[in-house]
């Protein structure tokens, strides 16, 4: 029985004919809009009044993504495809790395604030430095002591919400001991909402800068 | 004071040197990539104009344009011209190019830059899947890294000492044994069983390792990223293919205590698809890697998926076509393919129907695959039953690959041909056949006894060169009528080559007509060495009215100094 994985709407050709071996499809970027609106207040003298304050800001320190996984059977001889059946079930986890050559054998659970700005300063020259409330440890700070939402036990994870909005995507966190590369993995959740109610079958946080004068910051994309 | 020269001196503690490859030859990147790995210095390769203006200027943080230093190594045939120029209107400061003949006059600079090495691998040129075993292997021991071929083995027999630890990683050829006889060779005849070796060596039990075609050499999203070819300095590479994982490669796997296989690149998503599950019911988990996302690179949505940057190795250039048929009423088919790409192509025709005013006329195929050397064209010629002069199609279906082995593309397609009747007396004969080392080509040397002109395609067949049996084949060339002409075939031979070639098997398609050389000569010549004489007499025939003037005029000097 053969297996295709195509990822986020890659077509999974081998690419004798393309300069270049994947055709992506993916969706527009976006970014939060703030409902804050300017309020004002009505003082009158001799009178006390309670006045409460909502500010909302754009996170600089993190950024979201999410997408679909196809995965599908398929008869055929060599590369040519005689038929294709869609797997009603998918399982496993895509993986957002910050180095090309990651040796997964050498993760770590333990990561911290501060392995993650050694990560993402090496690579962007700035340095990752979010509040206490917005940090690493603020961000991920579930342990998966039952194996519920990472591959390995005891993985910090955070779960990122839904549309209703309920807490409900898991992202766990590592680290490659040898190098300090960063490993974020996104759970599969089949045909499952998405932030925006979309239907999707991963969702992630992963960290980033929006500094202006940072460097790039490249993630590689893995299924597994 | 202090804290000013402090402050002054903190950009060059800072600083780091970026390599950026302006070539589209994977070897040029590939070795530009693993020296940098091995010396500490940053790594970029190009593979298009979009990536050199969209993508690299972007990586840089300001600060480090300021910085770091950046190297641009072209070849003679860059991917962007007047790159550093451009990157300094993109605000780097410190950008300067260093411009080499090819891959291997940059292996000698770098070779001495980032030297001195204590062992040396060198990998066959012409396996992609050697060459990401060989590399990785050279990383995790910080060996020197060399590409032999017979324009390299010049600068491998001068740079690496001849009792040296070496290890040399797919077909050696002779010159190479007898240079180092000491050497570990790696060549069981088979590409991914070449990797297994390679990967004992590399490591005993390594708990992850990485599964590459060979067909394309991925270069890295940032620049701060190792090549993936050098595996991080710890992870073997092996081979595996879009349609096969080789089955010692699988069973190595499976018995070396591996935990995690990185199939890496997307025409291993099929394989990857169908082996993981067996994988992981044999506790090994398989992930196979997709595509980059960007973040800060303002010509890159934050969103999408990018497929990482590519350039072809020789398993990955290989590209053929049907260009045109051509019939012969009295039962003759001659279909006349195209290889475009720069490595040889295997082409196993699988269904070949044809058929003529409705009636199929039926073709017997061939039990060896057709070989179609890199940027020529063959013509494969099936005799069939008398043809009508009638319109006739054909649909031609077949796989094809950069190995006999490794036919894993597909290729159909539809053509339609007249049969024609045509009377060609046309004939030719081979008079003698050389190697010119001043031309680096076989020279057949042939007459014309017919009337008309003659259009010849030449070809040698199981030429020994390092004693591998290699197809040569050569341009078309013109022999007048009752006339007599040249064949040029290039080829390199090297003396030794020359003595193992006593004959040679000529292979000469020829015809009155360019488009349809319908008759064909085959024979074995005795092959010589082109001597002094046959260079003078060669200047004399291409030169006769220059020399004829010379001549004439020496015997006048000599006339008139003798009537004095």
């Amino acid at each position: 029985m053969r297996r295709i994985l195509a990822l986020l709407g890659l077509l999974v050709v081998p690419f004798a004919f393309a300069a270049t071996p994947v055709t992506v499809t993916t969706g527009a970027p976006q970014t939060y809009t703030t409902t804050s609106t300017p309020g004002s207040v009505d003082v009158n003298a001799g009178y006390v009044i309670e006045t409460n304050v909502t500010v909302e800001t754009v996170t600089q320190w993190w950024t979201g993504t999410y997408g679909n996984v196809n995965e599908t059977v398929v008869l055929g001889a060599g590369t040519s495809k005689f038929f294709v059946w869609n797997l009603s079930t998918l399982t496993g986890y895509v993986y957002f790395t910050t180095a090309s050559s990651v040796n997964f054998a050498d993760l770590n659970i333990n990561v911290s604030t501060t392995d993650v700005n050694a990560a993402i300063a090496s690579i962007t020259s700035t340095s990752w430095t979010p509040s206490a409330d917005e940090n690493f440890e603020a961000t991920f700070a579930n342990t998966d002591t039952t194996g519920t939402y990472c591959s390995i036990a005891n993985a910090k994870y955070v779960l990122t919400l839904d549309n209703t909005p309920a807490a409900v995507w898991p992202t766990c966190a590592y680290k490659e001991n040898a190098t300090g590369a960063l490993v974020f993995e996104a759970k599969i959740r089949q045909d499952q909402a998405a932030f925006d109610g979309s239907t999707v079958d991963y969702q992630a946080l992963l960290p980033a800068v929006v500094e202006s004068g940072a460097g790039g910051l490249v993630y590689y994309v893995w299924k597994g | 004071m202090r804290w000013i020269l402090l402050f002054l001196l903190l950009p060059l503690v800072w600083s780091a040197n970026i390599n950026i490859s302006n070539s589209a030859d994977w070897r040029f990147a590939y070795i530009l990539g693993y020296y940098s790995f091995v010396g500490g210095d940053y790594f970029y390769g190009l593979d298009s104009q979009a990536t050199a203006r969209e993508v690299f200027p972007y990586l840089p943080s300001e600060r480090e344009k300021q910085t770091d230093t950046v190297t641009i190594f072209s070849d003679r045939n860059p991917i962007m011209d007047n790159y550093d120029t451009f990157l300094r209107g993109m605000g780097f400061r410190n950008v300067r190019t260093e411009v080499y003949r090819d891959f291997d006059e940059l292996t000698q600079t770098l070779f001495q830059r980032y030297g001195p090495f204590e062992c040396y691998v060198i990998v066959a040129d012409g396996g992609g899947e050697w060459a990401y075993a060989g590399s990785a292997l050279a990383a995790r021991y910080k060996c020197a890294l060399f590409i032999a071929n017979t324009d390299t083995i010049d600068t491998i027999t001068s740079l690496v000492p001849k009792d040296g630890n070496i290890i040399i990683i797919g077909y050696a050829g002779k010159r190479l044994k007898e240079t180092f006889p000491n050497a570990i060779i790696i060549n069981t005849g088979n590409r991914a069983k070449d990797t297994v070796e390679v990967a004992r060596i590399h490591s005993k039990k390594p708990a992850t390792v990485y599964l590459v075609s060979g067909m394309y050499l991925y270069l890295p999203g940032h620049y701060k990223d190792p090549a993936v070819w050098t595996g991080g300095g710890s992870i073997p590479i092996l081979a595996a293919y879009p349609d096969e994982l080789p089955e010692p490669v699988k069973d190595y796997i499976l018995k070396s205590g591996v935990k995690f296989v990185g199939f890496y690149g997307a025409e291993l998503y099929d394989l990857y698809g169908r082996e993981r599950e067996e994988l992981s019911k044999e506790g090994v988990k398989a992930l196979v890697f997709t595509t980059l996302k960007f973040r800060n690179v303002p010509t890159r949505d934050p969103n999408k998926e990018y497929p990482p940057n590519v350039l072809f190795m020789p398993g990955g250039d290989v590209f053929v076509s049907l260009e045109r048929v051509n019939a012969l009423a009295e039962g003759k088919i001659l279909f006349r393919f195209r290889n475009t790409g720069k490595g040889i192509v295997y082409l196993m025709p699988l269904i070949v129907n044809v058929k003529c005013g409705g009636e199929e006329v039926p073709i017997s195929l061939p039990e060896e695959p057709l070989v179609i050397l890199p940027e020529s064209v063959y013509i494969w010629e099936v005799s069939t039953q008398p043809l009508p002069s009638t319109g006739c199609e054909v649909y031609f279906e077949g796989r094809y690959g950069p190995d006999k082995d490794r036919m894993m593309f597909d290729y159909n397609t539809t053509l339609g041909f007249m049969p024609e009747k045509i009377e060609d007396p046309s004939t030719l004969e081979v008079k003698r056949v050389l190697y010119s080392p001043r031309l680096k080509a076989f020279v057949i040397y042939v007459s014309n006894p017919s009337s008309v002109k003659v259009y010849a395609y030449p070809s040698l067949k199981g030429v020994l060169v390092d004693g591998i049996p290699t197809d040569f084949s050569g341009r078309m060339g013109v022999v007048p009528p009752n006339g007599e002409g040249k064949l040029y075939v290039k080829a390199e031979l090297s003396d030794a080559d020359i003595i193992d070639n006593p004959t040679v098997k000529v292979m000469i398609r020829y015809g009155k007509r360019a488009d349809l050389p319908i008759k064909l000569l085959e024979g074995e010549f005795n092959l010589e060495k082109e001597t002094f004489t046959d260079v003078v007499v060669e200047l004399i025939q291409e030169n006769f009215v220059l020399v004829t003037a010379i001549v004439v005029l020496i015997l006048v000097i000599l006339l008139i100094l003798r009537r004095r």
